[in-house]
């Protein structure tokens, strides 16, 4: 008897383990969330627009908290405006003390460097349909991790050249012709150079990505290849080394290119011929009442090709309601979602079906149009870390410390001893 | 106790007398000291949770890999051994004990000149002793906003467009490996000495008038009365002001991050900028830690030196 009872007990506690199981495997491949569970969801969001806007960016967010509601009575979520200084930090700090947030904001370079060290969900399985076809290829590149996808597309940013059309006409050039090549932009810099302007800004302060990528990549070449080998030293690398030299030589960008970070003033004081920029830089000329401007593209030498960060939100590795949490960076991504934050913010939005918030804005409908040519930076654990030394080595370069080949040289040394540490 | 109390009478005490005693010495001291316990019982516990167990905490992490987030992994004394070779920690080093040159004679002597100025007790002197400590309370980031302005390295730059007057070249100033630690000295001193000319000034208040008078008497001149009675009777404040702005100097972040981002190729980047690099963008806390400690051993190590040269006492009484 005592065997019989036991005996049933056993395989009652068998088949529902087997029951939990099977339904962890289908919450975790994907399928239907219990719509009527009920958690707290908290995201950490930062100030994407100025003070004046600060009440339409907490409506934006509103709006998408009400959205998921919908779909998710029971479930509340909970917006906390995280300043952008030392977001790094506070953001580390609360996942290692076990707390934090559930979503949070990233950009790829630190996507890579959380997502290698498990601070985040891979949320594949976790999201459904999300539209795949509707988000451009480079933004899901930019979310994607050794094969995993980490998050959801909100924004996409994409530098590209403003040029000064009183300038440009006085040097001969035609704004609706504006140079497409590496040749076209040089011969014009020469000539700024002769009349006494700068050809363009360069912020050395910045991030390669801004500095020094974008002229690898229109070289043809890469700083790292998609398998994990440096090829920043590669001959067609070293053409976008060579390029940063001869303007910085020929007096083509200002004295202080080295490590300056703003030079949008020289280009409102009408200095300079061209500003590398991107939708940020557009709204302050906007703002300062500039209008003598036309929108150029980035350039070619191989290829056309530039940076352009994709802003995402992620699911934190620590959130107790993963799969909740994907639900909600899908709902916050949607169409709607984006059109709302984007027209918002005048970022690009990386849905195609978004990109019609810019029919009647002229610039920023040719901004969205460029940033189908704009990378999210070099997708690796090491590029974050390693930005310092690949801008020292640029520096050291400008200073006439070193040639581009060396100057390149060192830097692939430095990856490598970021790699090996 | 009971084991010196034995050595001394050479006879053991009654078994049972001893805790007695024991117990009634401690009611004893209790008694005498319960309230002074008491009261440093918040104090010990605030320095036990927020100075003590960090310290101890760090040192336990340097022989360790932690990226933050996980468990760190025991590594051993491989942070420590990657120090030695690591060069861009000793340019670091070298790039701080650089800017502690500029920073500390500079600082020290506006910071006495200033107290000298306000000292004077004549008209206006209150309001100018606000706008001299009025750098104190500006926020650095300010601070280095305007410095930035000032300092830009080209020719529509405030200070290159003075230079221009008089016919001399652009500077590149904070793009300039030589030029930029020499900037942020600079702007470091203008923040600071507001409040080394309040430590003088206390100090200078101290001074007794009759040791000014008695000397004015035997025919000594200005610049005799600074020399051989103010100068050494500041050496207190010398002492203390040498020791706080060393490792003020030692621990400078704020200028080194916000205009120069630790460029030109690594010519600003100090040990605290570094030891936050690593900590928190290369996700190395370890090593950060390791850098913190090396960080520790220099001030000490300097500190003990300024105490053997300035901690001397002067009294003319």
């Amino acid at each position: 008897m005592f065997w019989k009872k036991s005996g049933v007990i056993v395989l009652l506690c068998a088949l529902l383990l087997l029951f939990t199981a099977c339904s962890k495997d289908e919450a975790a491949s994907g399928g239907s969330t219990d719509k009527k569970q009920s958690a707290t969801l908290t995201v950490w969001i930062h100030p994407y627009v100025s003070d004046e806007l600060k009440s339409k960016q907490n409506e934006v967010f509103k709006e998408m908290g009400e959205r998921f509601k919908k779909e998710y009575p029971n479930v509340k979520v909970k917006f906390e405006e995280i300043p952008w200084a030392n977001r790094e930090q506070k953001i580390l700090t609360a996942l290692a003390a076990k707390q934090g947030p559930d979503v949070f904001y990233l950009i790829p370079d630190m996507m890579a460097q959380f997502a290698d060290k498990g601070v985040l969900a891979p949320i594949d399985d976790l999201l459904g349909d999300y539209g795949k076809d509707d988000f451009d290829k480079t933004s899901l590149e930019a979310v994607t991790y050794k094969d995993k996808m980490y998050g959801l597309p909100l924004l996409k940013e994409v530098q590209t050249y403003f040029y000064n059309t009183k300038i440009l006409k006085e040097l001969g050039g035609d704004p609706n012709h504006l140079p497409q090549t590496w040749d076209e932009f040089n011969a014009l810099a020469e000539k700024a150079v002769k009349k006494g302007y700068y050809a363009r800004n360069y912020e050395g302060g910045n991030t390669p990505n801004a500095t020094l990528y974008p002229y690898v990549w229109q070289a043809g070449g890469q700083v790292i290849t998609d398998d994990g080998k440096i090829a920043i030293n590669k001959s067609d690398a070293v053409k976008g080394f060579e390029l940063v030299n001869n303007w910085y030589k020929n007096k083509m960008i200002p004295k202080d290119s080295i490590n300056t970070i703003d030079h949008l003033p020289l280009f409102l004081e009408g200095k300079s011929l061209a500003y590398w920029g991107t939708g940020a830089s557009l709204a302050t000329m906007k703002e300062k009442g500039f209008k003598d401007y036309a929108i150029g593209s980035p350039l070619k030498n191989k290829e056309i090709a530039t940076f352009g960060t994709t802003g995402m939100f992620v699911v934190s590795g620590n959130s107790e309601n993963k799969k909740l949490a994907a639900q909600l960076v899908k709902s916050m991504t949607s169409t709607e979602s984006l059109k709302a934050f984007n027209k918002l913010t005048k970022y690009v939005p990386p849905r195609k079906s978004a990109a019609s918030i810019y029919n009647e804005d002229k610039d920023m409908k040719i901004l969205t149009e460029y940033a189908k040519y704009a990378k999210p930076g070099v997708i690796h654990p090491v590029s974050r870390s390693v930005m310092p030394q690949i801008q020292a080595k640029l520096q050291e370069m400008m200073q006439g410390k070193k040639t581009p080949q060396q100057a390149a040289d060192s830097a692939a040394k430095a990856i490598q001893e970021e790699m090996n540490k | 106790m009971g084991n010196s109390n034995l050595s001394v009478s050479g006879t053991a005490p009654h078994p049972a007398a001893r805790p007695a005693t024991r117990a009634f010495k401690m009611k004893k001291h209790w008694n005498k000291y319960a309230m002074i316990y008491i009261f440093l019982v918040p104090i010990l516990v605030h320095f036990s949770i927020f100075h003590l167990f960090p310290i101890l905490f760090s040192l336990y992490i340097t022989f360790t890999d932690w990226p933050i987030i996980g468990d760190p992994k025991f590594i051993g004394l491989k942070n420590w051994i990657n120090f030695f070779s690591d060069q861009l920690a000793w340019k670091a080093i070298w790039n701080t004990i650089l800017f502690s040159l500029y920073y500390i004679v500079p600082t020290m002597a506006l910071g006495l000149c200033l107290a000298l100025l306000i000292n004077t007790g004549k008209r206006g002197t209150g309001f100018f002793k606000g706008i001299y400590f009025l750098p104190v309370v500006t926020s650095f980031v300010v601070i280095s906003g305007i410095w930035a302005w000032l300092f830009k390295g080209t020719d529509s730059g405030f200070i290159n467009s003075f230079l221009g007057l008089f016919g001399i070249e652009p500077q590149l100033f904070l793009s300039d490996s030589l030029q930029a630690m020499m900037v942020l000295a600079g702007l470091s001193v203008f923040k600071v000495c507001g409040s080394t000319m309040i430590y003088y000034y206390a100090g200078l208040q101290s001074v007794p008038d009759e040791f000014y008078e008695a000397a004015r008497i035997d025919g000594a001149s200005r610049w005799h009365l600074f020399w051989k009675i103010t100068f050494p009777l500041l050496m207190p404040i010398h002492f203390y002001v040498a020791i706080i702005t060393t490792i003020g100097s030692f621990q400078i972040f704020d200028s080194a991050f916000l205009l120069t981002s630790g460029g030109p190729n690594f010519s600003t980047t100090t040990i605290v900028y570094y030891l936050y690099q690593e900590g928190f963008t290369s996700l190395r806390l370890g090593y950060a830690s390791v850098l913190a400690y090396i960080l520790f051993f220099i001030v000490f190590g300097i500190s003990l030196i300024q105490k053997k040269a300035l901690g001397k006492e002067v009294n003319y009484k």
